[in-house]
């Protein structure tokens, strides 16, 4: 059987590995803002200044994102493709000005001063507001393209930040971390208001045709607050979020991630409620499997920044290996990297990368010792 | 109030982060004829180097050490004025920027705050530092290190570039370069061509004094 020949669908894969067993071979989550290298000419500009599809054309064109997004699905063949026009898709309708570089992720500005002004801002309209609109549309196109005229069940992953982040991201992080202690309740008031904001505009996110949402949440890392004050201040949000998810969808619609060291509160983070949860680089999946991996399904965590972008070819396999022997032996597991992936990381990489995962990803994982003898 | 316990409060006053109190106690340490010099550095200072030990032990984290930052913050500008300047001289000039693409700053102001504490004195770039803007400034400014910091993948790509350019200017060899940032790494530093590399705030600082050291 050819690495490409599978016995389950993407559909299949990913829900297999949501009720903790063994798919065929490893669910591989997408390559998220990189495939805009595949965008247009893009492939042949790479480590070139000049591009044919610009950073900001590529999220406001959705014809010319979805090409992308079919485009890395038939060359890497992973089992979820993705929609997401800007990490602060919500900020920008919320108030907080948006830039977007030629090459690079948009960046934004706070939109508050203190906390309690979130009373100020007016409730975003998903049809209207900033790209809101846009990433709607492309959830619609690839619904049209992938589900309906090619019939493949692909996920396709509708985008909001967790509300404790886009919190910080409304009043400016380092207002919000001060706040916290500061102004607890009316800080806690914003992260309520930004969980309703971003519930509604999943609900429309699953209307256009979206089968899931990742909902990243890098402000509730290890690397900013205590597990006292995720505990107190993302976490109920957090779980909001996961249960509006869950109630409008099914339990395999969520994909929860915080970015950094998490060790400190993996057990709150499995509580959640979400389909499965992503960790970073910094987390020992061995660890984590161990500890939660009972409970609920777990994801990631290759280094995207030492291994994907600065890495060989050679070391992203070895490193990819290990980390699928890691966590993937009895299921639960879906593969990806510990973040997502900067925007100059080597094709040959991302071949790479996605080709551990369909050739080495399969079930049952072989002990490395095994794959040697077999490739003499 | 005698010259110990007022230095201890000062200290415990940084490690609470009470920045109302903590300026009664400045403008009485000034009132009382305590050096502001000792007042900054064996009071608040030590406080802050409390915070740093705590954060690395990870039992602080961002919220508790800006509380503290800020009253340390109070506390500086009530005493600056009376350091008599000698005993302030700077070890070195410094310039901060985190690198554009990226508006993460919490890190550099952690490092800009001890940097400052240390003694040293920092230019802030502050956050989305255009690459040019570094090389301009480092012309105009003449400082002996310049420090870049990326939290993110995408933007720690411009480290590189900035350094480039620095180079092209002619500027390379009377600056050191340091970074640093969540994906930096030394692996990362030495391969394009950064002076040093930091994983911390406080060791940031050690880096810094090492950086003079060599110049």
């Amino acid at each position: 059987m050819s690495e490409r020949e599978n016995k389950m669908t993407h559909a299949e894969r990913i829900k297999k590995a949501i009720d903790l067993k063994e798919p065929d071979r490893v669910p591989m989550f997408d390559s998220m803002n990189w495939s805009v290298n595949l965008a247009g000419n893009n492939v042949n500009c790479m480590g070139k200044k000049e591009k044919d599809v610009s950073f900001p054309k590529w999220i406001h064109n959705p014809d010319i994102f979805v090409e992308s997004q079919i485009k890395a699905l038939d060359r890497f063949d992973h089992d979820f493709v993705h929609s997401r026009m800007s990490s602060h898709i919500l900020a920008g309708p919320l108030g907080c000005k948006e830039q977007e570089p030629y090459w690079g992720v948009p960046n934004v500005e706070p939109a508050i001063k203190e906390p309690e002004e979130w009373k100020n801002l007016s409730f975003p309209d998903s049809d209207k507001d900033g790209k809101l609109p846009t990433q709607l549309t492309a959830i619609r196109m690839m619904e049209k393209e992938l589900h309906i005229k090619r019939g493949d069940d692909v996920f396709i992953t509708g985008f909001v930040r967790g509300p404790f982040t886009l919190a910080g991201v409304v009043l400016g992080v380092e207002k919000m971390m001060l706040s916290l202690i500061l102004k607890p309740d009316e800080t806690k008031e914003l992260i309520n208001f930004c969980t309703d904001v971003s519930i509604e505009y999943i609900k429309a996110q699953f209307d256009a045709g979206a089968d899931h949402i990742y909902t990243p949440d890098p402000t509730a890392s290890g690397d900013l607050i205590s597990p006292r004050f995720y505990r107190e201040f993302a976490f109920p949000h957090a779980k909001k979020q996961a249960e509006a998810i869950r109630k409008y969808k099914d339990k395999y619609a969520h994909h929860y991630h915080i970015c950094g060291n998490t060790m400190d509160r993996l057990e709150d983070i499995a509580s959640i409620g979400s389909s499965y949860v992503s960790l970073d680089y910094l987390d020992n999946m061995k660890e984590v499997k161990k500890r939660i991996g009972k409970k609920v399904c777990i994801c990631g965590n290759v280094d995207p920044a030492g291994t994907l972008f600065l890495g060989t070819p050679k070391k992203v396999e070895s490193e990819a290996k290990q980390c699928i022997r890691d966590a993937a032996p009895g299921g639960g597991y879906i593969y990806w990297t510990g973040c997502d992936w900067a925007l100059g990381c080597p094709l040959e990489n991302a071949d790479k990368f996605f080709e551990v995962g369909r050739t080495y990803g399969k079930y049952p994982i072989k002990p490395e010792t095994e794959v040697l003898v077999h490739e003499q | 109030m005698e010259e110990q316990e007022l230095l201890d409060k000062l200290k415990d006053n940084v490690v609470e982060g009470d920045d109302k109190e903590i300026r009664k106690l400045s403008q009485e340490a000034l009132d009382t004829g305590v050096d502001p010099y000792k007042a900054l550095m064996k009071g608040c200072a030590s406080g802050m180097g409390v915070m740093s030990v705590r954060y690395d032990r990870k039992e602080a984290f961002v919220p508790e050490i800006l509380l503290s930052a800020r009253a340390m913050y109070a506390a500086f500008e009530i005493l600056k004025p009376h350091i008599k300047v000698e005993k302030a001289a700077a070890p070195g000039k410094i310039l901060l920027g985190v690198v554009e693409g990226d508006i993460h700053d919490i890190g550099k102001n952690i490092v800009k705050l001890l940097l400052e504490v240390g003694g040293f004195e920092v230019i802030d770039l502050g956050k989305g530092v255009p690459l040019k803007l570094f090389v301009e400034k480092t012309r105009e400014m003449n400082p002996d290190i310049v420090g870049m910091s990326a939290l993110m993948t995408t933007s720690m790509l411009g480290m590189p570039e900035a350094i480039e350019l620095i180079k092209d200017a002619g500027l390379r060899d009377k600056v050191k370069i340091m970074i640093g940032g969540a994906p930096i790494t030394q692996e990362y530093s030495d391969r394009i061509g950064a002076d040093g590399y930091a994983e911390s705030g406080p060791g940031a600082i050690k880096l810094a004094e090492k950086l003079m050291e060599k110049r």
